[in-house]
């Protein structure tokens, strides 16, 4: 009998000392289940000062509900916002993710930062986790990889600008635009796009240089939600193009024909570069007159002449003459060279005084009246002493 | 002294002058054919002036020829000169012999020759004026044949260059004073047959000379 009662006893004791042990195996197992199965961060690499986010996904692998009591982002280098949010979360059902996404901003000097993830289960227990964010500060690289080698005042130049991502990160909306302080461009702007890390994309601007100002180039991107910009300047200088075509007048001969002068040569293209729309005609002070006001040659390559004729008057007088040849470039920027021209060994048409001069010299007519008073003189004298 | 006295009566008593210079069928043509040779030196002298200004308007690749274009119309302005008193003297004969002049062709010859004195000095005289003249203007080259040829007219019919004519057209006037007495003596003819002898064909030369002003 005695035996009777200690064996329900022992089995209770029993029991007793294995619920608790259960009870706290359960709380262990829960905790276990739930775990940081993802964890993003945008953008990937932070500059000084920009805000993102990071987004932590929970993952319930467990059969049982776990309730969360709140979810915190700790750091103390980086500002955290929107943990606010996750005060009272709930619970998370078995095979369900929760998404907790809490926005920093990068108020720290350049390094890695980790950030803890902080999730408080409502049996006591918690759950951890490190979230790294780096903070690097350089930014995009910006180089002129082509420039003519002189610039000219009004004359359009082709200026290629190169970007460079050397961040790890991708940056988005790549903008150049150039801020036409002291010269003009044909395009607005130049839209890259997205960046890859350690890729580079290039674009070539039209610019049209009016001053000695350096041409600035900004280009606009963003990284994560952030708008970054760096600026270039391309230092202008204006001088000669050592490729730019050059007009090269000889065997210039003029002539006198009628009222005005035929002057005739040829016209070399001793540059590099082809000369468009080639006009040769006659400046200042002679005045150009037809048949050919201008002769218009057109395009000469390099190394290439052709001849002209253009025709002019000038003033009695004149001793020289300029000759004006110009010219455009392939943007139709024009070009003007001048050469004096001597008059001094052609004949001058003379119009006050023409071939025989209008004016009747008051000498001749004395010689006229002399002569004939003397030879009525003679005949009459001839006759008289007949 | 015999010699400037005898062209002082030639150019100034031609009536005196004549008597006892044409003796015979054939006078002595050895000083009217130096006079001619003299005007035809002061022709061609005129004409290596003017042909030298007549080159000045050619375009330049003709001017080269310019030494040649000269050097005949020197030649041809001396042989012209002859061939004029051959003329002049053949048209005085002929119109004489209308007249009924009397008397051989040498003697009409000799007094062509002599006639053409004065105009030697009124050559030499419209040189001078046509030299200073055409000095003082400008000449300008002329690449089309007709613009030469309309340059050379416009040469031609200028102010200074109608003065010249009417000298030498003076001193034709001149020289006709001379061949009139000078046909009465060689022709045998009337004052008044001598006149028509040699008015008719220096009236037809002086408006030949003059048309061109005219026209």
């Amino acid at each position: 009998m005695k035996y009777r009662y200690k064996i329900p006893v022992f089995c209770i004791l029993l029991l007793l000392c294995i619920v608790p042990a259960t009870a706290a195996d359960s709380s262990t197992m829960v905790e276990g289940l739930l775990g940081v199965t993802d964890v993003v961060i945008d953008p990937g690499e932070f500059m000084y000062g920009d805000s993102g986010t990071v987004k932590v996904t929970v993952t319930n692998t467990g059969t049982t509900p776990v309730a969360i009591a709140r979810a915190k982002l700790y750091s103390s280098e980086l500002d955290v916002e929107g943990d606010e949010n996750y005060g009272s979360v709930g619970s998370i059902g078995p095979g369900n993710s929760l998404q907790f996404t809490f926005t920093i901003t990068a108020d720290a000097a350049d390094g890695i930062y980790y950030p803890l993830f902080y999730l408080d289960l409502r049996d006591a227990s918690s759950l951890r986790y490190r979230v790294p964010v780096k903070v690097e500060n350089s930014g995009l690289s910006l180089s002129v990889t082509d420039r003519p080698d002189a610039f000219t005042s009004g004359k359009k130049e082709d200026v290629t600008i190169m970007v460079g991502n050397p961040r790890e990160n991708t940056v988005n909306g790549v903008v150049i635009t150039p801020l036409t302080n002291g010269y003009e461009t044909t395009e607005t702007s130049h839209f890259i796009g997205t960046l890859a890390p350690d890729q580079a994309a290039e674009a070539t601007f039209s610019v049209t240089p009016y001053s000695e100002t350096p041409m600035e180039f900004t280009v606009h991107y963003r990284n994560g939600m952030n708008d970054h910009e760096i600026t270039t300047a391309v230092p202008v200088t204006f001088g000669i193009d050592r490729k730019q075509a050059e007009t090269v007048l000889n065997n210039i001969k003029v002539t006198s024909e009628g009222d005005h002068y035929i002057i005739t040569g040829d016209v070399t293209n001793a540059g590099l570069e082809d000369a468009k729309s080639v006009v040769v005609t006659t400046g200042s002070p002679a005045t150009p007159v037809d048949p050919y006001r201008s002769y218009v040659i057109g395009a000469l390559e390099p190394d290439d002449f052709a001849s002209f004729e253009a025709t002019f008057s000038v003033e009695p007088g004149t001793e020289e003459i300029t000759l004006v040849t110009s010219y455009k470039d392939k943007d139709g920027n024009r070009y003007s060279d001048q050469l004096g021209i001597p008059l001094i060994s052609v004949a001058f048409p003379d119009n006050s005084r023409p071939v025989a001069s209008d004016e009747l010299p008051l000498v001749w007519i004395v010689v006229v009246i002399i002569c004939t008073a003397v030879v009525a003189g003679v005949i009459y004298y001839s006759w008289k002493k007949k | 002294m015999s010699i400037m006295m005898n062209i002082a009566d030639l150019l100034l008593r031609p009536a005196a002058f004549f008597p006892g210079r044409l003796e015979g069928d054939k006078p002595d043509l050895k000083i009217p054919l130096a006079i001619v040779l003299l005007s035809g030196i002061v022709g061609a002298v005129s004409a290596a002036y003017m042909s030298s200004v007549t080159m000045a308007m050619l375009p330049s690749d003709i001017a080269g020829l310019g030494s040649i274009i000269v050097g005949i119309a020197v030649v041809s302005a001396f042989i012209a000169t002859i061939i004029f008193w051959v003329i002049i003297a053949a048209v005085f004969h002929g119109i004489s012999a209308l007249r009924g002049g009397k008397g051989d062709f040498q003697r009409t010859l000799a007094v062509a020759g002599y006639g053409t004195l004065p105009m030697v000095f009124g050559s030499i005289i419209s040189g001078i004026i046509v030299y200073f003249s055409l000095s003082g203007a400008t000449i300008r080259a002329v690449s089309d044949p007709l613009q030469a040829s309309a340059a050379v007219t416009e040469l031609m019919s200028g102010p200074s260059m109608m003065i010249a004519g009417v000298i030498s057209l003076l001193f034709v006037l001149w020289s006709a004073n001379i061949w009139v007495f000078g046909m009465q003596e060689a022709r045998n003819l009337s004052g008044k047959d001598a006149l028509i002898s040699v008015g008719i064909p220096v009236l037809i030369y002086c408006l030949l000379i003059f048309l061109p002003y005219i026209g």
